[in-house]
């Protein structure tokens, strides 16, 4: 026991111990310790690369066709590919870049002020909307969301929809993602009529849920699409779903569903993360790209009201949104739906600051003035 | 690494079970130093802490800072265990600057607080940068009321003016001459060119309170070294497992008027989401920080804590028999968002709280946890409350009245889209 104390103090002084005829039986671990401190302290510090250690990857997934690739748009997407966490880049830079979708909608609804004033004129009419929005910003993909499809709302019938699609992708030549109105009972029908009028176009189908994921992952099949699978914030049910889908199509990709900033980010920002370790790991079931709904932003009353203290609206709300999307592109979310143009600009060029450490950073065109108040 | 079990902590306990610490055993006391709510010190029976206290050091070590702790971490993601100590955010003050101009500064710094589910939040203290040493006694004296500083010196007797007048506040010190930092026992901030560089510097301080600034002349070479970082300190790479201060003031030299402010806003958030300890801004306005609390809330709280609060019918403002009836879910900063509303515009009327497992009503509603069916469940017994039954849902669960209307055999009024609408709103129904 003394002798013990002896060592401890010994090796605490940084002494050198030397042990000459002595039989240990329990004193062993201590003297290794000794040897590893004793190396470590001489040792200069040499940096090297930490390694994660993962063996999986992230499917590629391509969204839209070009003429030769069976569609008619003018360029196509590729997503997915990554082989380690989002934008780590010392082990990989993103192998494709996030994108940005552009949302428009079939019908006119509620949009906050400082997203309206950006195409008031256009409001109810998504063609002219998407091709304004492509000339003015650039758009990389347009959403249309046939919200009048409810039976809740207008009950739009599935052929109407489809000629609005139709009319939209003979317009516009980006890639698409065209979503239903998230009636779980109505969307497979209009997905269906949808997916056959503009077959090949390798168009995102938004959303399969875990009841009409089988019909959906067919739907992608027969007519070259992809499907975009929902589970909100569950891992276990997003496996289910996207399994339903894998009977027919690998071109998949996953929304957890992404909270807005301030109320809830954190669950979207784990569910994510856990996703993707997950399909690092060697899960196939995850292995897709994800996709995250940053316009849920404008649901946090800090991106669009009037709040005492809390300066300009016209800031604060395209920050929100950017912030929502950032968290979520940090998460591993690689595509984004997105209201406001001039956040979508902004996070763009974050992105590329991210990947190429390059962006054009003069956002004040972008931004509304604050209204004098 | 190996993960630690409170099994293994309670091995080094003295198992007296004294209750001295505030916890009934010391199983549970060793639980509480796993989640870091209890400190080793405050065991009174223990002589021997050496241990203990080492085989508890995180990845990236805790470094005491006054009331508060920097760094502490011990994963790459929050879910695998969660993060301990949000980053502060600090705001800069230059010696060059007007001292007008420093003052509005530090009382933007005590001042400006931000409410958020019931917590004010702020800025955390100030960045000075400190060039002149005719400066320093003026500048040093202005900030007197701040408790948090980042002290970033030219020459080391620059650092020993402003440590001396500083004294007893908590600091971190950025200067060439580490050995003054040491002397002063102030919190030393270590800089290199490369992380190579970094870790031979943090070699050479020999010191064990270190905070590292790695190299950030991009966005994206100041995210991938933090990361980096964190990494390596999970691999056993002791001397980069150290809290990190990042500057975000940097998009001041890329970008100009407001695209610089939101660029600095960006900057901040990603440090949030990448590891770091301590964020330097330049833009004292409300706007640009907002979302930087907002997200550092979110990143910190403890994965295993639900925010939800209890569901059922609350009474707000003594209601009556003819008060309206109004329904929210139960994840609690909706629930104190619309409560605070309600009771700050003076409606008095039944709240009944959905549980949507934690969820709020958009997120819920996708999640299928708020429906018709869990609204009846939340208003059992409300019917004999109330003379007409008739609910007033939020404007974001329009998609789901139909639904609420057939579960519960009430009539559904859809509302506003956010609760400070609701006065106006109940007024032009009359239904207040």
């Amino acid at each position: 026991m003394d002798f013990e104390k002896y060592l401890h103090k010994a090796v605490e002084e940084g002494n050198e111990v030397e042990l000459q005829n002595v039989e240990i039986e329990a004193g062993e671990i201590i003297i290794k310790s000794i040897a590893q401190t004793m190396q470590r302290s001489l040792e200069t510090f040499k940096f090297n690369t930490p390694q994660s250690g993962y063996t999986g990857s992230i499917t590629e997934v391509q969204l839209g066709a070009t003429k030769k690739e069976g569609g008619t748009r003018d360029s196509s997407i590729k997503l997915g590919g990554h082989k380690t966490m989002p934008f780590w880049k010392f082990e990989e830079n993103p192998v494709n870049k996030p994108v940005f979708s552009f949302d428009t909608f079939d019908d006119e609804i509620h949009l906050p002020r400082i997203v309206r004033d950006h195409y008031a004129e256009y409001l109810g009419e998504p063609v002219e909307l998407a091709k304004f929005l492509v000339k003015k910003y650039d758009a990389e993909m347009i959403t249309l969301h046939l919200v009048s499809t409810d039976p809740l709302n207008k009950d739009r019938k599935p052929k109407d929809a489809a000629d609005l699609v139709e009319e939209l992708m003979k317009e516009v030549k980006v890639p698409m993602i065209i979503s239903g109105s998230g009636n779980v009972k109505k969307d497979p029908l209009v997905m269906e009529e949808v997916a056959k009028r503009v077959e090949g176009e390798r168009v995102l189908l938004s959303s399969a849920v875990e009841e009409t994921a089988e019909k959906f992952g067919e739907l992608a099949k027969k007519h070259n699409h992809a499907v975009l699978c929902t589970a909100t914030m569950n891992k276990a049910v997003m496996k289910k779903t996207t399994s339903q889908v894998m009977k027919s199509t690998n071109n998949i990709i996953m929304d957890s569903f992404t909270s807005p900033l301030g109320y809830g980010i954190e669950y979207s920002i784990s569910t994510m993360e856990s996703i993707r370790q997950s399909a690092l790991a060697g899960d196939k079931e995850l292995q897709f790209p994800m996709l995250s709904g940053s316009s849920n932003a404008w649901a946090a009353r800090e991106a669009w009201s009037d709040i005492e203290g809390y300066g300009p609206k016209e800031y604060r709300g395209v920050l929100w949104e950017v912030t929502t999307a950032l968290t979520a592109m940090l998460s591993g979310a690689e595509v984004f739906m997105m209201l406001n143009p001039s956040a979508i600009v902004i996070l763009r060029n974050v992105r590329d600051m991210l990947i190429d450490g390059k962006a054009d950073l003069d956002f004040e065109k972008l931004i509304e003035k604050p209204k004098q108040r | 690494m190996k993960k630690l079990s409170a099994l293994d902590v309670h091995k080094l306990l003295p198992h007296k079970n004294c209750g001295k610490c505030g916890c009934k055993t010391c199983m549970e006391f060793a639980v509480a130093l796993l989640e870091r709510k209890k400190k080793v010190a405050e065991c009174i029976h223990l002589t021997d802490k050496t241990k203990l206290e080492e085989i508890l050091r995180s990845p990236v070590r805790g470094v005491e800072f006054g009331e508060q702790t920097l760094g502490d971490e011990q994963v790459m993601h929050r879910h695998e265990l969660r993060f301990f100590n949000p980053p502060l955010l600090v705001l800069e003050i230059k010696d060059e600057m007007k001292d007008d101009e420093i003052k509005k500064r530090v009382r933007t710094v005590i001042n400006q607080r931000v409410e958020r589910m019931g917590k004010m939040s702020g800025w955390d203290g100030v960045a000075m940068r400190l060039n002149d040493e005719k400066r320093v006694g003026t500048v040093t004296k202005l900030c007197k009321d701040c408790e948090n500083f980042v002290l970033f010196c030219k020459t080391g007797e620059i650092a020993q003016k402003a440590m001396d007048s500083l004294k007893g506040k908590n600091l971190i010190v950025a200067c060439d001459d580490y050995e003054s930092v040491k002397k002063n026992g102030a919190v030393l901030l270590i800089t290199g060119k490369s992380m190579q560089e970094l870790g031979e510097n943090v070699q050479k301080a020999g010191y064990d309170k270190i905070v590292l600034k790695p190299p950030e002349s991009s966005l994206q070479e100041g995210a991938n070294n933090n990361v980096m970082a964190r990494l390596s300190a999970i691999n056993n790479v002791e001397e980069l497992g150290w809290p990190i201060v990042n500057d975000a003031t940097s998009a001041y030299d890329k970008a100009g008027g407001i695209s610089a402010k939101i660029l600095e806003s960006v900057m901040a958030s990603t440090f949030i989401n990448r590891y770091s300890s301590v964020i330097i801004l330049r833009n004292p306005e409300t706007w640009g920080i907002l979302p930087v609390l907002a997200l550092r809330d979110a990143v910190y709280s403890d994965p295993k804590e639900k925010s939800q609060v209890d569901a059922g019918v609350y009474e707000i403002n003594k209601p009556g028999k003819d008060s309206p009836v109004l329904v929210t879910v139960n994840y609690s900063l909706t629930y104190h968002i619309v409560r605070n509303d309600l009771e700050k515009a003076k409606i008095s009327c039944w709240l009944v709280v959905v549980d949507t497992g934690g969820y709020a009503v958009d997120s819920g509603i996708a999640a299928g946890n708020f429906d018709g069916e869990r609204v009846k469940k939340a208003l059992e017994g409300m019917e004999k409350k109330v003379k007409n039954k008739v609910l007033l849902i939020p404007q974001l669960a329009s998609k789901i009245s139909g639904d609420i209307e057939d579960s519960t055999g009430w009539k559904v009024v859809v509302g506003t889209r956010d609760s400070s609408q609701i006065a106006d709103f109940l007024k032009k129904q009359k239904l207040r």
